[in-house]
């Protein structure tokens, strides 16, 4: 028997009852698509990682690619010098696959999509229509009112949906799929690239998603191209004990330009789930990404039951000389998170940036921040980070900065603040400072403290109640990352900001 | 977790090297400290504690000889009206010693302490097992196994003069252990001076338990014995309104690591941890530091200053822990170094990790070169470079040597850094 | 429209008397000035009504239009009508001015039970009002009271009244530091 014959339905969850826990929550996204899904077994065995490979209609280098990894995972340990708390995970107890019955055969165009599909990212808010999407935010006065286009792709537990606007980014040169398009159709920029920013046994978790890689996003900017739109992917878990790994792959070539877009959020469970990402990133000369995440998974109910675990490798290659690269997130869901989105300085001259906010209130658990490697002559980095704890929750920055002796001439600004809102919240920070040559400037600035008394005041004297006081502060704490998005990421994450606070006060 | 047999090994072969006392009220402390020793194993370059300074040279059983350094300068604190106490190599010289008596002071010598009950008892190996938690420090368990002598000093009331502890090293193979006790009672303010470099290595643990309202000053130098290898650890317990400054200058040694762990236990006290500290060569340097805030109101400040040159290195861990319920604190930690030329290198992890919220913490840490700007307008003034860039050196340093509340201290202290800058000079 | 009656006050953390008994009465469409030298107690009077944390009314009461003042949260004694204009203003990074004042507006008005004011409409009053008060538009933008010289957050303070039309001002020291006026 192949392991395809097993595959097995599972029945839905009764929709009354997650209308009802829907309706006590602040999660907005905590809803279920009732859609028949298609499963590999339980469990993580070579004959999965042969079946996920199949599904995907990948050639024999693929597959050995991901059994070497597997073989590799084998051999490594889960880390435990992150601070977070969380049950051991059984990793064969989980689903490492898993497509809706209607994505069996690979639809051709967005037409011929599911309409059940559709409607869930219509109802995210996320319309997959060649549509322009309208800007809106703070300060819309000074904003042009126009509107402006994102490519999106759209990956549901662990296969691509659907891609919009492929055709008018073709015309630009630019490739933008699914991952496991681009290894049937590019394979050998696939070859080239993957593995070659964070390789398959960088760390337990990559080396999971190496394995197990069902799908994601690939872009591929060609020489001299300002990608046109901006490009967007849109990850949903929707299915239940199921394990997201997507795999994303970034290659600008020389003096290009691309700003991509980031967005999750998964159904409302009270068993947590686990998804473990890699993102691998290559700048040549003289090109630019701009990264930018909203992370909105599941962050489990105000008792901590339930959430995602969200274990994500990300990485920037600047390879070139002068390439550039800004990372910016925002975490505000996810029961755990362990993630520490990185850039390798190695062309002379070339920058990294990395804006976050994370927030976590009742018993959400972040353990996030930056590496900068700085290899290259005049390297530059800027870290700025603003950690946000309230509830029971435990929020840690914790990053490198390192100056090699060769990266003559190079400079790095760090600032690190933490928030805490009530007395049973931590905010911790563990940065790594590794100067080995003294042309570089290295600075670190970091501070911890509360909610201002006097500001609170304030604002409660011109009429704000404590909940939109508090919001209003934090939004102003995190100011300088939240203009680092993009404008339509910016106005979403302003108001999460002020939603996962809910109820951090009185 | 069962350890990897290696460290077993390492740490077996040390331990044959010394002997428990026969008898002695601290011999219970000094066998709990062997256990908790033998459960932790030495330290290893894989341990994360141990990231940036290879521990191997203060682990080994063999010691690596240090040649002695040869100098005409005076002794610091020469000076200072004081009650002085030498040891050399590690062992009590009561030649060169003042008689041990102060009044407000009883001074005694752990080697002669007896079987009696001690007042000691209740601390020696005591602060040094809290401050095992949450980081392991094996070799501040060595050194309550083994220590073959150190001074316990009480402090009753306050004495007239600084208590000064002299290190003589004159062995260049010499291997010593001691172990400090002091604790001052409420209400008296001592200072404790500490000079010299003790031996080719020298482990040394102070414990300090400082009562309510209670102050304490501790500035030491470690001596330009170049070769020489220390580790040292101060433990230290506040008590409410109570004080402990220290201030450390190193000038030469390829390994020194200076552990300092303070807990805050009393509401309002205030601890200051500060050092100053100049290398050249294989010059390696750690200060590591921990300090938990566990009462309301409590000040805690942390300066840190290095300058480096010729491939010096330069390692700062500096932790400020705020426990739940801490509220009010000020925790202030700063540290700095300046990299005189290319190949000299700072490593730094400076930590917070706080459970309360009313709290204003805050970190800083840079690394850099001397200011190109700065450096200009000295010289376009008129001076040499050598001297504007030794006087741009003492300006950086100047924040670390502050903490030092005594002006003629900190003067001598501002003076020895001077001459040793000018020695050092290309 | 106030009446403070017998009204006693002390800090909460020591056991310091503050207000002894005062006793005023105010009416509306009248100015009225309390003076006194520093430490008599008129700032706290100010932070009393506008229900600052840190003191504790020992005695006596306060209403605002007949209704009871020292009962409600100081955002609640805001939407009633009771304007503070603070000695020295706060400052909060990376809040801009406008979407401060928009923020507080909105609250207010919900608050009564009255419509939001729309975005334009909003832009309209603001730009309208720092025109008379002759504010500049940089100042609409730039984060609430940071960087501001003195006389910028005083007039700032002067603005969020205009926009926010309180029934009763309480003006703390507002002279001080008034540099730009004629």
């Amino acid at each position: 028997m192949t392991a395809l014959d097993q595959t097995q339905v599972k029945d839905g969850v009764d929709q009354e009852t997650v209308d009802a826990v829907r309706e006590v929550s602040t999660y907005k996204y905590g809803w279920e698509t009732e859609i028949e899904m298609e499963y590999a077994p339980k469990g993580l065995t070579p004959d999965i990682v042969r079946l996920i490979s199949e599904k995907n209609g990948e050639p024999q280098w693929m597959t050995d690619w991901r059994l070497a990894a597997y073989d590799r995972w084998l051999q490594k340990e889960e880390p435990d010098w992150a601070m977070v708390d969380y049950p051991e995970i059984d990793f064969q107890d989980q689903y490492y696959y898993a497509r809706p019955k209607s994505m069996e055969v690979k639809p051709k165009s967005l037409d011929e999509v599911d309409p059940k599909l559709l409607a869930t990212y219509e109802k995210l808010g996320i319309p997959l229509k060649e549509q322009m999407i309208l800007a809106g935010v703070e300060g819309a006065e000074d904003a042009p009112a126009e509107g402006r286009k994102v490519a999106v792709d759209a990956v549901f537990d662990s296969v691509s949906v659907g891609t919009t606007f492929q055709k008018e980014l073709k015309k630009a040169g630019v490739i933008f799929c699914s991952i496991s398009e681009a290894i049937r159709e590019h394979p050998e920029l696939v070859k080239k690239y993957l593995g070659s920013v964070v390789p398959v046994s960088d760390n337990f978790y990559a080396t999971l998603n190496s394995a197990v890689f069902s799908d994601g996003s690939f872009v591929y900017i060609p020489p001299g191209v300002r990608c046109p739109m901006e490009l967007s992917t849109y990850f949903r878990i929707n299915a239940e004990n199921t394990g997201q790994f997507e795999r994303t792959l970034i290659i600008a070539d020389k003096g290009s330009y691309v700003s991509y877009l980031e967005g999750c959020t998964a159904p409302q469970r009270d068993t947590s789930q686990l998804h473990a990402a890699v993102v691998e990133i290559i700048i040549e000369e003289d090109a630019e990404v701009k990264y930018s995440t909203v992370q909105n998974w599941f962050p489990g109910d105000e008792n901590g039951k339930g959430g995602i675990y969200n274990f994500v490798t990300k990485r920037a290659d600047c390879r070139g000389d002068r390439a550039k690269v800004m990372w910016t997130q925002v975490e505000t869901g996810s029961a755990v998170t362990w993630k520490y989105p990185s850039c390798i300085l190695r062309g002379d001259d070339s920058q990294g940036e990395f804006y976050s906010i994370a927030i976590t209130n009742n018993h959400q658990q972040a353990d996030t921040g930056t590496k900068m490697i700085h290899l290259g002559k005049r390297t530059k980095s800027r870290i700025v980070s603003k950690g946000i704890s309230a509830g029971v929750a435990q929020n840690t920055y914790r990053g490198l900065v390192s100056m090699h002796p060769k990266a003559k001439d190079s400079r790095n600004y760090t600032q690190c603040d933490s928030l805490l809102i009530g007395d049973k919240c931590g905010a911790h920070t563990v940065p790594y400072i590794e100067v080995k040559n003294n042309s570089s400037r290295v600075e670190h600035e970091a501070t911890t403290s509360k909610v201002d008394d006097e500001q609170m005041f304030y604002c409660r004297q011109r009429g704000m109640d404590e909940e939109e006081a508090v919001a209003l502060i934090v939004n102003g704490f995190a100011k300088e990352v939240l203009q680092a998005l993009p404008m339509e990421f910016a106005m979403e994450a302003q108001q999460l900001v002020a939603i996962s606070l809910e109820g951090s006060v009185g | 977790m069962a350890l990897p047999q290696t460290k077993v090994d390492a740490t077996e072969a040390r331990i044959a090297q010394y002997d428990l006392p026969a008898s002695g009220w601290s011999l219970s402390a000094r066998k709990s400290a062997l256990a908790r020793l033998r459960d932790m194993g030495l330290p290893s370059r894989r341990d994360e504690y141990w990231k940036y300074t290879r521990p191997d040279t203060l682990v080994q059983a063999d010691v690596p000889p240090a040649a002695l350094f040869e100098t005409d300068e005076r002794p610091v604190f020469s000076d200072v009206d004081r009650l002085l106490i030498r040891f050399v190599d590690g062992v009590f010289d009561a030649e060169g010693s003042d008689d041990l008596a102060l009044e407000g002071v009883v001074i005694e010598r752990l080697a002669e302490a007896g079987t009696d009950l001690h007042w000691a008892q209740s601390l020696y190996g005591q602060l040094e097992n809290n401050g095992q938690t949450p980081v392991q420090r094996p070799l501040a368990a060595l050194n309550t196994a083994f220590a073959s002598d150190g001074l316990l000093i009480h402090v009753t009331k306050t004495p007239s003069k600084p208590i000064s502890i002299s290190y003589e090293h004159r062995s260049e193979t010499s291997d010593a252990i001691l172990h400090h006790v002091v604790k001052v009672d409420s209400g008296a303010e001592v200072t404790i001076l500490e000079n010299g470099p003790a031996a080719a290595r020298f482990n040394k643990c102070m414990e300090v338990d400082i009562a309510d309202g209670a102050t304490l000053h501790h500035v030491r130098t470690q001596g330009r014995d170049h070769e020489r290898r220390a580790v040292t650890h101060i433990f230290a317990r506040l008590g409410t309104e109570s004080v402990f400054k220290s201030f450390t200058m190193t000038a030469n040694g390829v390994m020194t690591r200076n552990e300092c762990v303070i807990e805050l236990t009393g509401d309002d006290a205030a601890a200051h941890v500060a050092g100053a500290c100049v290398g050249d060569g294989d010059f390696h340097h750690d200060d590591t530091v921990f300090v938990t805030h566990d009462a309301v109101n409590c000040e805690s400040r942390q300066v840190f200053k290095k300058v480096l040159r010729n491939g010096a290195t330069g390692v700062f861990q500096g932790k400020i822990l705020v426990k739940a319920g801490a509220q009010k604190t000020d925790g202030y930690q700063i540290s700095q170094s300046l990299l005189l030329d290319e190949d000299s290198q700072f490593l730094a992890k400076p930590e917070l990790e706080i459970y309360a919220d009313d709290v204003a913490c805050s970190h800083g840490s840079t690394s850099g070169a001397i200011d190109e700007e700065a450096l200009f307008y000295l010289r376009s003034r008129g001076v040499p470079t050598d001297q504007a860039v030794n006087l741009l050196t003492l300006a950086f340093l100047a924040e670390a040597v502050e903490e030092i509340e005594d002006a003629t201290l900190a003067e001598e202290i501002t003076a020895r850094i001077e001459a040793w800058l000018i020695r050092h000079r290309d | 429209m106030l009446e403070i009656k017998n009204l006693h006050v002390k800090l909460e953390e020591e056991d310091k008397q503050i207000l002894k008994g005062v006793d005023l009465k105010i009416e509306a469409g009248k100015v009225h000035a309390i003076m006194g030298p520093n430490g008599s107690g008129k700032s706290t009077l100010s932070y009393v009504l506008s229900g600052r944390d840190g003191y504790e009314v020992t005695d006596g009461s306060a209403a605002l239009e007949g209704d009871d003042l020292l009962d409600m949260e100081p955002e609640e004694r805001a939407a009633a009508g009771l304007f503070l204009a603070f000695q020295y203003p706060v400052e909060i990074p990376g809040v801009g001015n406008m979407t401060f004042l928009r923020t507080a507006v909105n609250s207010q008005r919900k608050a009564r039970g009255e419509e939001e004011m729309s975005a334009t409409d909003f832009l309209k009053l603001i730009r309208a009002k720092a025109k008379d008060l002759k504010i500049d538009a940089d100042m609409l933008k730039r984060p609430v009271n940071v960087g501001f010289s003195g006389g910028e957050k005083k007039r700032n303070e002067i603005l969020q009244m205009a926009m926010l039309e309180p029934k009763m001002c309480i003006l703390d020291e507002t002279v001080r530091a008034l540099m730009w006026m004629p």
